[in-house]
């Protein structure tokens, strides 16, 4: 009797918090090949766009995704402003920067938690999502909002940071830079998330560079890909930052989940420094090249052209094709989101991997996806395996690393 | 090398093949130099090899498509020199298919991180890339065969945006299974 079986998982999964669909063959245990499917939840946003003023699409772009709402309206900006050539005000390049710096610490500890959450360490999700609570605190008394910011304008942006919010930021990043050890402990030392996470999930850098993974999930493949160094925009340019690989916590490169983890870690240090820097710099000025909305939706309509912006999201490279025909919108609009491209990875990192590292290996290209709980095992006797029974396995497997590392002991 | 280079490089390759150029944006150290460049879908994949003599690995980002109304415009987007500070080239190769024909090949043997893309350029545009399998990656069974959600011609999803309320009838009668 053959030992073979298919195992799909989602569309709808809470280790897939957006639904997408994993068929997987498995022998045994065993992961022998992964294929996926999209399209559960294609909500046709640029469409919209494409019947759409650009600027009723900076409304659309925040809603892309419910983390990346400053890159996705920035890349769209970028765009535009590159085929109208306006020139952005200096300090908004700043407070552009300072925002999406903190996109990046709340993404990057949102995901911490995730990750503690799939191999069984619920009580370390409980602490990572309320050392985010300060950041959002943060974006809150900038932009009125946790979420949905509202802050992007073609040109510059709608808000300024005052001096009145520094003291605040300053006192926000002195909270991140005191738990960051005891982040760093929890993630990168204990010896159990190292059990689950070393030589698990591994994308080589030539896989990385064939199958064109971008952002941490690059990185962590020791390949130096940084739209923020490479490219960059906003402020970026005249910060002082390096590319960050995991060696630069462990010195070397293994390119396994560790080395993800290891990637996001070090970025949030990263984030601290950088805001902390453009608050040093941030010059004084106009935060808006064009006040005047109904002079600048003039501008934005009677302009033709085509341009490529390339952002660096929390996940990675961002890109918003744009292509104007003097029209009231669009005639083209493309975002490419850096999921999109690290989907293709996932099969090499899963492919080999047990059924019980499925969550954390699918988990750390930190998928934009939504929550729900769904998963089918099809085999003969329609066996139903529920997704607390997989994330029951990915704790089984946690349990019995723990108690034979205390064995050793 | 820096984008002059690259556009010189493809200039002695390709000759009269190729509509190369660059365009700027940005001023100091936020200037951005863009290469574009038009070539024909049957010289597509010799330009996409060429981009290996130019550097080992270069980095394809996405293929994005606009329907012109007689042509099929795919614009692959890749990024030269990554990694290095300030000096990556952003590069765009555009493809224009005829809507009578609108086929292209694959660069998937090249750059296997494309297949996603060009798999969602046949189910959004409706062009056929070979050597691609035709299988629904991006859009859901409701969408009815045929339809491609990135046309502006008969072909696009207007009708069924207009008429939402019948999308229920096309899943039953089959929708997109083919």
């Amino acid at each position: 009797m053959s030992n073979s079986f298919e195992i799909c998982i989602g569309p709808i999964h809470p280790a897939l918090k957006e639904p997408i669909q994993l068929d997987f063959k498995v022998e045994g245990e065993r992961v022998t090949d992964v294929s996926f499917r999209l399209g559960q939840v294609h909500r046709a946003i640029e469409w919209a766009g494409m019947r759409r003023n650009p600027l009723q699409i900076l409304y659309l772009a925040e809603r892309i995704c419910g983390i990346c709402n400053i890159c996705h309206p920035m890349a769209f900006s970028l765009a535009m402003e590159s085929i109208a050539g306006i020139d952005v005000p200096e300090r908004a390049h700043y407070i552009r920067t300072i925002n999406a710096e903190l996109e990046r610490i709340h993404s990057h500890v949102l995901w911490a938690g995730v990750a503690a959450h799939e191999l069984g360490f619920d009580s370390v999700m409980h602490y990572t999502w309320r050392v985010r609570e300060k950041v959002l605190d943060i974006i809150e008394m900038l932009n009125g909002n946790r979420i949905t910011k509202g802050l992007f304008m073609i040109g510059g942006v709608r808000r300024d940071v005052e001096k009145k919010h520094y003291a605040k930021i300053r006192e926000a990043l002195q909270y991140y830079r005191d738990c960051y050890s005891k982040l760093e402990s929890i993630l990168l030392k204990d010896k159990s998330v190292k059990a689950r996470t070393r030589e698990i999930g591994i994308l080589t850098k030539k896989d990385a560079l064939e199958l064109c993974a971008v952002g941490p999930t690059v990185r962590a493949s020791g390949v130096k890909k940084d739209v923020r160094m490479d490219l960059p925009y906003a402020a970026y340019p005249f910060l002082d930052m390096d590319c960050i690989t995991p060696d630069m916590a462990t010195g070397e490169v293994r390119c396994d989940t560790y080395d993800r983890i290891a990637v996001r870690v070090l970025e949030v240090g990263q984030s601290i420094e950088l805001i902390e820097q453009c608050l040093k710099q941030l010059p004084s000025g106009p935060v808006l090249a064009e006040p005047s909305l109904q002079k600048l939706l003039v501008q934005l309509k009677s302009v033709e052209g085509e341009a490529v912006a390339f952002q660096e999201a929390p996940r990675g490279e961002l890109i918003h094709y744009l292509k104007m025909t003097a029209q009231d919108s669009p005639h083209t609009w493309k975002v490419r989101a850096p999921t999109y491209s690290n989907l293709l990875p996932l099969v090499p990192m899963l492919t080999g991997c047990e059924i019980a590292d499925i969550p954390i290996v699918a988990a750390s290209i930190d998928p934009c996806m939504s929550c729900a709980n769904r998963a089918v095992l099809a085999d003969k006797g329609n066996t139903i395996l529920s997704m607390d029974a997989l994330r029951k396995k990915s704790i089984e497997k946690t349990r019995r690393i723990v108690k034979g590392a205390g064995k050793n002991e | 090398m820096n984008p002059e280079e690259i556009v010189e490089a493809f200039k002695k390759e390709f000759g009269e093949k190729m509509e190369i150029g660059i365009r700027e944006s940005g001023k100091g150290k936020r200037l951005k130099k863009t290469i574009w460049a038009t070539v024909d879908g049957k010289d597509f994949h010799k330009v996409a090899e060429y981009l290996f003599v130019l550097q080992p690995h270069p980095h394809f980002s996405v293929s994005s498509g606009s329907d012109t109304g007689r042509e099929i415009e795919i614009n692959n987007h890749f990024v030269l020199n990554q990694g290095n500070k300030l000096g990556a080239v952003p590069l765009t190769i555009k493809v224009k298919l005829p809507k009578r024909k609108p086929e292209m090949e694959t660069i998937t043997d090249l750059i296997p991180g494309a297949l996603i893309s060009e798999q969602e350029k046949m189910e959004m545009l409706g062009i056929k890339i070979k050597g691609v399998p035709e299988k629904r990656v991006f859009t859901d069974e409701s969408m009815p065969s045929g339809v491609f959600p990135w046309r502006k011609d008969s072909k696009g999803a207007d009708k069924i945006a207009r008429n939402l309320h019948q999308a229920g009838k096309a899943l039953r009668k089959g929708g997109g299974k083919k």
